[in-house]
């Protein structure tokens, strides 16, 4: 359970609703379930900058969602690349235990 | 154990020490090269205080030069920013839309990024063969930076330096 009693899983599909509305270029949000209570995020988008690396930023927990957040943001190349172990997950980070948000999925 | 904190605070320092610099000698008096190098590194060093909070490693983070634009895009999503900007993440991420190219003209200063162009360390080849140096070269960048999302891109920097404790950790 979280610090406010609301499963973790709340505050990332809250995360995941806002972050759809309001970027629409924005393809899909890859949530890899972390032991730790954090929420790290891999988001594809197209707009972003080819760098081939995953790299995520670190961000401090605040009232509405009491977890820091590590987000990373991948070109949908990039992102086909991370699943052909091509290019690598920030240390300590698998697909193994994932949960993946289309757009088409997610009512906006 | 590496201390994490420790080696975000370091990047942070030394960030703003490039920052400081590049506000001391942002002056037409200096060449411009000198002002968008300490610029570029400042830039690049802010972002990876963040990338070093945890699970990247420290050797891909000194190697890697793209990192700025990233983390402008990234930062958006910063609640305690949208907070101090009083806007929305819409409204922050077509107000940041605006200042992104100019983001990433700085970031391509970096030699390895320039791809054997204009950069503000070390000389290079134009198109018709001549050899180019930095301290000669007018960059336009110099220019851009003076635009109005120029000045709102640099005002944002300095904002990230200055509060960057409150932001970000």
């Amino acid at each position: 359970m979280s610090q406010n009693h609301q499963p973790i899983e709340t505050f990332v599909e809250k995360l995941v609703h806002e972050y759809f509305e309001a970027d629409e270029h924005l393809e899909k949000i890859i949530w890899i379930k972390s032991p730790k209570p954090e929420i790290r995020l891999i988001e594809v988008n197209a707009q972003t900058i080819t760098t081939n690396d995953v790299f995520a930023f670190y961000f401090p927990p605040f009232d509405e969602i009491p977890y820091a957040m590590k987000i990373a943001e991948v070109t949908p190349d990039e992102w086909q690349k991370v699943l052909q172990n091509e290019i690598p997950l920030p240390m300590g980070w698998s697909l193994e235990d994932r949960q993946e948000f289309s757009r088409e999925l997610v009512a906006v | 154990m590496i201390d994490l904190r420790a080696w975000q605070l370091a990047f942070l320092k030394q960030a703003r020490s490039d920052w400081e610099t590049y506000q001391r000698i942002d002056d037409p008096a200096w060449p411009t090269c000198h002002r968008l190098h300490f610029l570029q590194m400042a830039t690049e060093k802010l972002a990876k205080a963040l990338l070093v909070a945890d699970d990247v490693s420290l050797d891909k983070i000194t190697h890697t030069h793209a990192a700025f634009v990233k983390f402008m895009r990234v930062a958006r999503k910063n609640h305690n920013l949208q907070k101090e900007l009083g806007m929305t993440y819409s409204q922050i991420i077509v107000h940041f839309n605006r200042l992104l190219p100019i983001a990433r003209e700085i970031e391509i200063l970096a030699p390895t990024l320039a791809q054997a162009g204009p950069n503000p360390e070390y000389p290079w080849l134009d198109n018709t063969g001549e050899i180019l140096v930095p301290v000669d070269y007018s960059f336009p960048l110099i220019k851009l930076l003076q635009s109005p999302p120029g000045t709102q891109l640099l005002r944002y920097i300095r904002r990230f330096f200055v509060a960057f404790e409150k932001l970000f950790l």
